[in-house]
């Protein structure tokens, strides 16, 4: 039901229950203030909004204060000015005027306002306010002198971020806000604190004091690192992009973005950089700059020769899936012009024997609209920060969340612990209970069938209304067996109704459709493949059938799930070719680098977990000579003389991928399908885990079997992130180095908080570092980033070795 | 009118007296039978006629409106301090629906001149239970909490034996004497701050969280205590609900005039020869109130008066002397009755220290959620201790007027508005005193602080 006031002498029509403030931005007139922000509650504690109501004997509060029907409200009458102008004099008695010196500087809400609103001299002569910094951390720089208690990033870590983390301690004059005793700010999405904060108090401490506001241009921009596609604002200084933040989109980002979108930036200067093409030496160590046509030609002479010797089916395609569309269609174009199928960009997968999901399975905007969110072995915050934003939100109007997983991230209507490999158990009996006929081989089965958790856990699926969705995250997605798994949710979905959608590895679903096609015969768009190519090989197959000649566009051996099988089999090929910007994750392997642009310098199409296709453009040239993908890839094309490389725009690679039919629908369906046929691979697997079992009983005598469920760390997930120095300096960034049990475990095992632990994996590889208890953990679980384990057997052992002193 | 409690003295001893008749005074309500008898043993409360008010409602099952109207009929006024008529304020809370109704006693007493709840709370907590009791059962409350303020942690530890007391003698918990009718009290004790006696601040205290002040409306009949209807009332306010309920609202209401119905406990300190508190009719002539106290000590010249509580305006002391001590007489004369905590000060106490003390007491406890009461207090108190300081400016004193004024009306709360009141008529009324002391830079009375 709408209600109409009066506004300024206005007539404004507005839904009954909108402030006052809302009809008036409905309107579009402004009223200063500094703690109201339209995603955060309403706090009415800056008072810099009092309006002059009639009727009213005093000032009211715009934010805080509901239109009625025939109100007059006056926003800039003397009686509103005089209170606006009192506030504002108040506000700047105990701020610093240090505007010239201030991060902020040039775009602060309070310098703005002090304009219009506030005197030109000051009438206060007593002492200021000091107030002491406070350590938040390498992200957030702090001046709480310059704080007006407006309690903006309080209220953003309650109600957005899901943390408090900040809080206001103290009364009057001597209230600060400031972090918990010894604590420090370490959400994924503390960066957003900096942009509510309306002052100097919270800056970028990255940016701090390398450019003025005013200096900056820019540019729109889009995130790379997860599936959500948050839409991004470059400012660039010259040639270089100072800081990112969020541009609003209420369909994707709203206005949040996490920080690895916002600090990610910082590696785009890292020492590695390749700024021109390299060509490795005759000592076989160094490198040699080279012009682009040499590169090239010799890229051209060594590919033929190597497929000339060996046949197409020695040369794989890799590539990461940050890629952007046009060039993922060209990789896979080049290869299969040279007669090679081997392309894939799903490092992280283990199992292909079954088609994943590419999706999410609904859209971003429509979360909100989800009435039961079942999770399995997800963890939101880390995989698509925002997604946790938004089911925090909607959690308030009744969404209700179960989870069966590994860590418990939040309270949640059901949940249950549980490690990766006992997963399948536990939906085989949760299936068995819920009435569907099916699979109960699990060894779980019977233990589980009779319990408790279990038996909650369908009830609450069972009194679960409205629309359902199963989210799987990237442990079940990046699982050794992950299509026995699969199964069972598609089983678990059709019964309850629900879609299924996988949350995606860290930044790993964007663009996957176009690879999935190219290596599965019965996905539909693969009909387009020409009928003399044979069946391409998955990564899993490539990284074990060690071909002699390896292309890798944008990732290096850390991108992949068996960074040590991929080192192996980069040390192993004859010839490597990587187009990267960056060296040192390629340099021991490759031949031959081309250097290519990478986040915003580079452009083209990225395709989100729902299935939205953006499109973004260069907001600063490639550094050296380095340039995009899509330009290295025509040239490369032409030299190889491959047909269909002479288009001259990005436009003309999007009218030929739609000619050739590889664009996903929008929002995709998202059931997963059954392979027609295992791999012989998957067998292999299969009786490799067989025999990790008898292992087991063999071993536990001395060592204690673990599973690994790091997946990939949130500031590990691409090339970018992993060299953006000040977010491994956070403590996601840090914890990478050590492993994560749960006390209990650490206790059975009589290993002491900090002490040295050696993983290792059934491979003989080994990872020595220093084990710390979780309680969030599952059983049996460990949290761990090990760098060179191959934990395809998911076992690994862990031995207490000495204590390390500390 | 008389002084009917003339012969009320105030406890200027911690001895109470023992074996005294107990005779309650039909003209006495929050102390029936004096200041100093203590009736926290609930046989000598029943003695007095305790808990028959609550016994014959339960047992005649009086409806709750008949009980309410009486409220109204005798014109009780809320006596925390803003005076909203009690019959009124229990008329908001939403009857008939199925959710949980709280009701809250606010014994946090923290503002200076104020002593009167403590006295009720370590004298008479019967009283106060029962007319909680009744309280919740005029509007449906099945749960109530009492908050106590954090520096009397003795009267927190001896409240929570008088709940238990009351427990075991069945007028708390389920099936009060065999009604249908629960209802629990708990006790809960803050930790001193000031604000945490702002109703809204309270609940927040009480719900676990800092005590700041929500922004109104919604007010706490609508959205209170865990989000739910909720009545919060002063220790005294219940206080006086089991004497107008066995002995009628006319009744009560004849105590006192028109409009101000009832007697009311003041607390006279300061320069007086018998502090204390003293239970009189509303209407008292000053004067009469002030000889209960012993009058001025010394046989000094009275200077003034601030005659409810530190956040009500000061009032000089021969005007102070014409008026009467009730909500209507004492708001014609431009300042308030407030929780009657008399402050009385003779001609020796210099203006400006006594309001720089003032100052320094809310810029201490302003809760900092809000710009213009965090800054500005402790501008005021600034500006004033200069001047007391002797580094007073001429334009100092339209400056405070200016920053007062600037701070009232645009708050959260009304603690902005009390800072800024003594302010406001400390300058009014003895201007000249502070112009000489920026003048001078010293004091216009030697003694200083009244010491």
């Amino acid at each position: 039901m709408d209600i109409e006031l009066e506004i300024n002498g206005k007539k404004v029509r507005t839904r009954s229950g909108a402030t006052i403030m809302e009809a008036a931005s409905e309107l579009g007139v402004y009223i200063p203030h500094f703690c109201y922000h339209s995603k955060l509650s309403i706090a009415a504690n800056c008072r810099m909004c009092l309006v002059d109501v009639e009727k009213s004997p005093k000032p009211m509060p715009a934010c805080a204060t509901a239109a009625q029907e025939g109100m007059v409200v006056h926003t800039e009458s003397n009686k509103a000015k005089e209170a606006q102008n009192s506030v504002m004099e108040f506000l700047l008695i105990n701020h610093p005027l240090d505007c010239p010196i201030c991060d902020q500087g040039g775009e602060c809400q309070l310098q703005d306002l002090a304009v219009g609103y506030g005197m030109s001299k000051s009438r206060y002569t007593e002492e200021k306010r000091v107030v002491f910094e406070k350590n938040l951390g390498p992200l957030i720089s702090t001046d709480m002198t310059r704080c007006i208690h407006c309690t903006r990033c309080v209220r953003f870590g309650r109600e957005i971020g899901g943390i408090m983390e900040l809080g206001m301690t103290g009364r009057g004059e001597h209230a600060e806000i400031m972090p918990f005793i010894e604590q420090t700010v370490n959400s994924e999405l503390s960066g957003n604190m900096i942009d509510v904060c309306p002052v100097g108090a919270l800056t970028s401490k990255p940016f701090r004091f390398t450019a003025r506001p005013w200096e900056l241009t820019k540019k729109p921009g889009l995130s790379m690192h997860d599936a959500w596609g948050s839409n991004l604002t470059l400012q660039i200084k010259g040639s270089l992009i100072k800081r990112v933040v969020p541009r609003e989109n209420d369909d994707i980002n709203e206005c949040w973005i996490s920080d690895r979108d916002r600090f990610s930036y910082l590696g785009l200067t890292a020492e590695d950089r390749v700024l021109s093409p390299l060509l490795r030496l005759e000592d076989g160590w160094q490198f040699g700059e080279v012009s682009w046509m040499e590169a090239l030609s010799a890229v051209a002479t060594r590919l033929k020769k190597a497929i000339g010797e060996h046949g197409a089916n020695q040369v794989a395609f890799l590539t990461s899936p940050t890629t952007t569309m046009e060039e993922l269609f060209l990789w896979q174009k080049l290869a299969q012009g040279l007669g090679c199928n081997n392309i894939d960009n799903r490092l992280r997968q283990r199992d292909f024997s079954t088609t994943l999901p590419t999706r999410f399975g609904f859209e971003i905007a429509n979360v909100r609209s989800i009435g039961a969110v079942l999770f399995i072995g997800a963890d939101p915050a880390r995989e698509q920060p925002l997604l946790a934003t938004r089911l925090r939100k909607s959690r308030i109007k009744r969404m209700s969340i179960g989870a069966l997983d590994i860590s418990a991230q939040m309270a949640l209507n059901a949940q249950q612990l549980s490690c990766p490999s006992n997963i399948l158990g536990w939906l085989q009996a949760l299936n068995k209970l819920l009435g569907v006929p099916g699979d109960t081989s699990s060894s779980l089965f019977d233990t589980l069938k009779q319990s408790d958790a279990l038996k909650s856990m369908a009830q609450w699926l069972q009194k679960a209304k409205g629309e359902k969705h199963i989210i799987v995250g990237d442990t079940i997605c990046n699982a050794t067996d992950n299509s026995k798994i699969m199964q069972e949710i598609e089983i678990l979905g059709n019964h309850i109704g629900a879609h299924v959608g996988v949350l995606s590895p860290v930044s790993c679903n964007i663009n996957r459709a176009m690879t999935q096609s190219q290596n599965t015969s019965s996905n539909g768009s693969a009909d387009a493949l020409p009928n003399d190519l044979q069946k391409g090989m998955s990564v899993a197959e490539i990284l074990r059938a060690k071909p002699k000649a390896v292309m890798l566009l944008n990732c290096e051996p850390k991108d992949f799930a068996e960074t040590a099988l991929a080192e192996s089999m980069l040390t192993e090929a004859e010839f490597v070719v990587a187009l990267s910007p960056y060296l040192d994750g390629i340099k021991e392997y490759a031949e031959l680098v081309l250097p290519t642009a990478i986040f915003g310098e580079n452009e083209g199409t990225m395709i989100n977990g729902e299935g939205r296709a953006q499109t973004f453009t260069a907001a600063v040239a490639p550094p050296g000579q380095s340039r995009s993908g899509w330009k290295v890839l025509r040239v490369l094309g032409e030299v190889l003389e491959v047909p269909g490389f002479d288009f001259s725009s990005l436009d003309d690679i999007r009218k030929m991928i739609e000619n050739e039919g590889f664009l996903a629908p929008a929002i995709e369906s998202t059931t997963t399908k059954s392979a027609d046929t295992e791999s012989n691979k998957t067998e292999a697997a299969k009786a490799k885990s067989t025999k990790t079992e008898g292992d087991k009983t063999e071993s536990s005598q001395k060592q204690t079997m673990f599973e690994i469920i790091g997946g990939s760390a949130i500031y590990e997930s691409d090339m970018l992130v992993r060299r953006a120095g000040a977010l491994q300096m956070t403590a996601h960034g840090k914890n990478v180095a050590f492993a994560f049990l749960h006390p209990d475990d650490m206790a059975a095992c009589n290993i002491d908080e900090g002490a040295a632990v050696r993983l290792g994996d059934e491979d003989g590889n080994i990872w020595d570092t220093q084990a710390f208890a979780d309680v969030r953990l599952a059983r049996g679980a460990i949290l761990a980033y090990p760098p060179n384990l191959n934990h395809s057997g998911i076992v690994v052992e862990a031995l207490p070795m000495q204590k390390v002193a500390s | 009118m008389t002084a009917v409690a003339a012969k009320i003295k105030g406890h200027s001893t911690n001895q109470l007296p023992t074996n005294v008749a107990l005779t309650p005074s039909p003209d006495l309500v929050v102390f029936p039978c004096g200041i100093d008898v203590d009736l926290s043993n609930i046989d000598d409360y029943r003695q007095t006629g305790g808990y028959q008010a609550l016994e014959n409602a339960l047992k005649n099952k009086t409806p709750p409106e008949e009980l309410l109207e009486q409220i109204k009929e005798s014109t009780l006024r809320g006596r925390g301090g803003a005076g909203f008529p009690t019959g009124l304020k229990w008329s908001f809370i939403p009857r008939g629906l199925p959710i949980d109704v709280y009701l809250v006693c606010n014994s946090d007493e923290g503002e200076p001149g104020t002593f009167k709840d403590r006295d009720i709370l370590r004298r008479n907590p019967h009283q106060l239970i029962e007319g909680m009791i009744l309280a919740a059962y005029i509007m449906g409350a099945t749960r109530g909490y009492n908050y106590i303020h954090g520096e009397i942690w003795e009267v927190y530890e001896h409240m929570e034996q008088m709940v238990e007391d009351a427990r075991l003698a069945g007028y708390l918990g389920e099936n009060i004497l065999g009604s249908d009718f629960s209802f629990s009290l708990h006790n809960h004790h803050g930790y001193g701050a000031y604000i945490c006696g702002e109703e809204t601040a309270l609940l927040e205290s009480m719900e676990g969280k800092k005590g700041l002040p929500r922004y109104k409306p919604p007010f706490p009949a609508s959205y209170g205590l865990y989000g739910k209807p909720t009545t919060i009332n002063n220790t005294e306010t219940f206080a006086c609900i089991p004497y107008i309920l066995r002995h009628g609202g006319e009744k009560f209401a004849n105590l006192g005039k028109p409009n101000n119905g009832g007697t009311k406990v003041f607390s006279v300190s300061g320069h007086v020869n018998n502090p204390g508190n003293f239970e009189v009719p509303l209407g008292l002539p000053f004067p009469e109130l002030l000889e209960m106290a012993g009058g001025v000590r010394n046989g000094n010249k009275l200077k003034a008066v601030i005659p409810g509580g530190s956040s009500v305006p000061v009032v000089p002391g021969a005007k102070m002397m014409e008026l009467t001590m009730d909500y209507d007489c004492l708001g014609k004369a431009g300042t308030m009755l407030g929780a009657g905590s008399v402050i009385v000060m003779d001609e020796t106490v210099c203006m400006v220290r006594a309001l720089e003390r003032l100052s320094y007491f809310y810029f201490e406890e302003s809760c900092g959620q809000c710009t213009p009461c965090r800054e500005g207090a402790g501008w005021l108190y600034r500006i004033v201790r200069r001047i007391e300081a002797g580094k007073g400016k001429e334009e100092d004193l339209d400056l405070l007027l200016s920053v007062g004024s600037k701070i009232d009306g645009r708050t959260i709360c009304g603690l902005g508005a009390a800072a800024a009141t003594p302010v406001r008529s400390f300058i009014q009324h003895f201007r000249a005193e502070f112009e000489y002391h920026i003048e001078h830079k010293t004091c216009l009375v030697k003694s200083g602080f009244g010491d």
